[in-house]
């Protein structure tokens, strides 16, 4: 929290939290919530409703009624106030936004309203990310192929197409036989179809815990934890690229993930 | 001796804070500055986990692993990954870029799906 959340006290923002403005979106009370000015408690799944209030303010129209996806419409008329007034402003969202409902069509929404917003302001909206390195995994999915994730190679060249080549949508429909997991855990996150797929087909855990996927696994290959044990680059979620320290030694004989795939590679270029 | 290594990047969520400072004694981390509570966990090993030390493997999954060597487990593994008509690897937001730029070449090499938790 004191590194890079509202408390840090930076070049333009000598005091701190206080120099800083926080407003949640949130249906419900957390921790969260208790810290920011301003808490937007939004009924769920009117996240495109609110978004389209917003934009609808700042682009000179009025609302009708009191209340708009359960907020009061003079909240509405202040956040815009307030975003208005902001010298640099960032939206952060989460899985709360991309998977409610409306989807990615709630996100096309919220970028259109920080272009709306940038008539007025610095305005940038950026993803949370939950693992370390989300982002680096997009960044090099990126660099290799030109698309950040759901990459399908079965034709030989990479093609894109989030629904028929994403993760989620091949397991409930069964389409793929053989699961390589690598440092995750969809037995404990997935839904429950996917998952009962996940228990039909062999699967490989590349993963240095016990989880609820190495339960449904055939095979598990521990591996050194990267930025404790093994060194190496991560992109923070604002793409920074960052030097993953070596802290301590991993136990004796544990191989780092990198030679794990080297070594896989070499086995399957002379099985094929 | 406590050892104290400084500007240490934290390796578990998108922030990467990377003002940490981690204390070690006798090669064992003992204790962690500037850290939030998921952050201490990940140095500490907290979470009460099982970790694995060396590959597992079974047939059939009703049955108990049976502990074996990684080039076995990576044999394998391969031979699965060869025989399979659309393999899945997913996951990669733990690691380093240098390994996921190895496993997406490995997904390259055999017409896999390639996918991260940026999915979900």
């Amino acid at each position: 929290m004191g590194r890079y959340s509202v408390f840090a006290r930076g070049f333009f923002r000598e005091r701190g939290r206080r120099d800083r403005t926080v407003v949640v979106v949130d249906p419900r009370e957390t921790t969260t919530t208790k810290l920011a000015d301003l808490h937007l408690q939004i009924e769920p799944n009117k996240d495109y409703e609110l978004i389209s209030a917003l934009r609808a303010v700042l682009n000179g129209h009025e609302l009708n009624g009191d209340r708009i996806a359960g907020i009061p419409v003079d909240t509405i008329y202040e956040v815009v106030e307030t975003c208005k007034k902001a010298q640099f402003g960032e939206l952060f969202f989460g899985m709360g936004v991309t998977m409610s409902r409306g989807k990615h069509r709630i996100i096309d929404n919220a970028i259109n309203l920080i272009i709306d917003l940038n008539a007025y302001t610095k305005f940038g909206l950026m993803p949370m990310r939950g693992h370390y390195n989300v982002n680096g995994f997009n960044q090099v999915l990126s660099w290799l192929t030109g698309y950040p994730y759901a990459v399908d190679f079965s034709r030989g060249y990479p093609r894109y197409n989030p629904g028929e080549t994403s993760t989620i949508d091949l397991l409930v429909r069964g389409e793929v036989d053989v699961m390589m997991n690598i440092a995750a855990d969809p037995g404990a996150h997935f839904p429950q179809k996917a998952i009962e797929h996940i228990a039909k087909i062999p699967v490989i855990s590349v993963e240095p815990h016990q989880t609820p996927t190495t339960e449904l696994s055939n095979i598990v290959i521990p591996t050194a934890f990267t930025g404790v044990e093994v060194s190496g680059v991560a992109y923070r979620m604002d793409g920074v690229p960052l030097e993953l320290k070596k802290v301590v030694e991993p136990p004796e004989g544990v191989l780092p993930d990198e030679e794990v795939f080297k070594i896989m590679r070499k086995k399957i270029e002379e099985m094929l | 001796m406590v050892k104290i290594v400084k500007d240490v990047v934290c390796p578990f969520c998108g922030c990467l804070c990377d003002d940490l400072e981690i204390m070690v004694e006798d090669g064992h981390i003992v204790g962690t500055r500037n850290a939030c509570r998921i952050g201490h966990a990940k140095f500490m090993h907290f979470e009460g986990a099982v970790r694995y030390t060396e590959p597992l493997i079974r047939e059939d999954k009703k049955e108990d692993f049976k502990k074996t060597d990684y080039d076995t487990a990576i044999e394998e593994a391969a031979r699965l990954l060869v025989d399979s008509k659309l393999p899945l690897l997913y996951g990669f937001s733990s690691i380093s870029c240098e390994a996921q730029r190895e496993g997406i070449l490995l997904g390259e090499d055999i017409g896999a799906i390639v996918d991260n938790t940026a999915t979900v």
